[in-house]
């Protein structure tokens, strides 16, 4: 009798963990499968956004003094970009944020523009608001980064009518 | 049984860290993309101010007292310009101002600027004294916004 009773015990326990264990591995086996599986699938298909410059927004001119970018310019598309993105994945996409890198500027002829006339506002990425999303597949769709430059205060008078280039870096993900 | 009972809860602790650690099948999947933008800088807007008007007290040989009076000039954003150079071409003497408010000062490297007292007033003033013999005179303005400096106005009608 002692023997059966121990017996019994011993076995539900084994079989307590044993589906403990293969309860548990069903579960890993399928959150795995499902992280994976999509994470697989689209790392193999996901391609860069095609980003192209879009029309120029208001233009540029030394920021008063004693303001700031966000302040100084009275017009909301002075110091703005404009971008065209398209979404060439499968999948919608939304984008969340831009980088903008360092400027290059062109003066008129027979003028000088000094490096470091035009700035970038922010080194650091410029979060979009609201975000940005693109359907899969989308065609260009413009992305305005507002405030995204600025023209210092002691820009030289040969800065007028000069034209600069800059690039900028949308970045986001599948939506 | 208690001898098997670390197993127990060992097991247990397997299963439910693997559990824990499951959510990862969340992720998003990043993507981003460049391109080189063009951009354009503003030129100081033109016919801003118009011609200014100038009255003079004095005759010569004595001192006289030219003051010029303009419009404000509001380049940008609604924001008045920061200062103004004038500009005087007489009949018998191309001297420079000599005297008065209307000269200027060098500001921000741009020689000859007049600041007004109050930028945003409706309209700017300044004098230009002198005991030169000018024969008829004229000035011109021309606006600047920090360093950057604006076309020259129309130039007043002449007075002796």
């Amino acid at each position: 009798m002692r023997t059966t009773t121990v017996l019994r015990r011993r076995v539900g326990v084994v079989a307590g963990v044993f589906v403990l264990l293969f309860g548990g591995s069903v579960a890993v086996a399928s959150w795995t499968a499902t992280g994976t599986g999509q994470g697989s699938a689209r790392a193999a298909s996901v391609s860069g956004l095609v980003v192209t410059a879009g029309s120029p927004l208001g233009a540029l001119y030394p920021l008063p003094a004693d303001t700031t970018p966000a302040t100084g310019y009275g017009s909301g598309t002075v110091g703005s970009v404009s971008t065209t993105v398209a979404n060439p994945n499968p999948f919608p996409v939304t984008i969340t944020s831009a980088t903008v890198g360092s400027v290059t500027s062109s003066p008129l002829g027979g003028r000088t523009c000094a490096a470091g006339s035009v700035l970038p506002t922010s080194s650091a990425p410029i979060a979009l608001s609201p975000p940005v999303t693109l359907a899969a597949g989308s065609a260009p769709t413009a992305v305005t980064v507002p405030g995204a430059l600025y023209m210092v205060s002691t820009a030289e008078d040969g800065c007028q009518g000069a034209s600069f280039s800059v690039p900028v870096t949308v970045t986001g993900a599948s939506a | 049984m208690r001898r098997r009972l670390p197993a127990v809860l060992a097991a247990l602790v397997l299963a439910t860290g693997s559990l824990g650690a499951a959510p990862v099948a969340s992720a998003a999947w990043g993507t981003s993309g460049t391109a080189v933008l063009t951009g354009q800088a503003a030129r100081m807007p033109a016919g801003n101010p118009t011609a200014p008007t100038v009255s003079v007290v004095g005759v010569y040989p004595a001192t006289r007292t030219f003051t010029v009076t303009w419009s404000t000039a509001w380049p940008y954003g609604g924001r008045p310009a920061t200062g103004y150079v004038l500009t005087r071409s007489a009949t018998l003497s191309g001297a420079p101002m000599d005297d008065g408010t209307c000269k200027g000062a060098v500001v921000h490297g741009v020689p000859g600027v007049y600041v007004p007292a109050d930028a945003g007033a409706a309209t700017q003033s300044c004098t230009d004294t002198t005991r030169l013999n000018l024969g008829s005179v004229q000035y011109t303005v021309t606006p600047v916004w920090s360093r950057w400096v604006g076309d020259a106005s129309a130039a007043s009608t002449a007075v002796q």
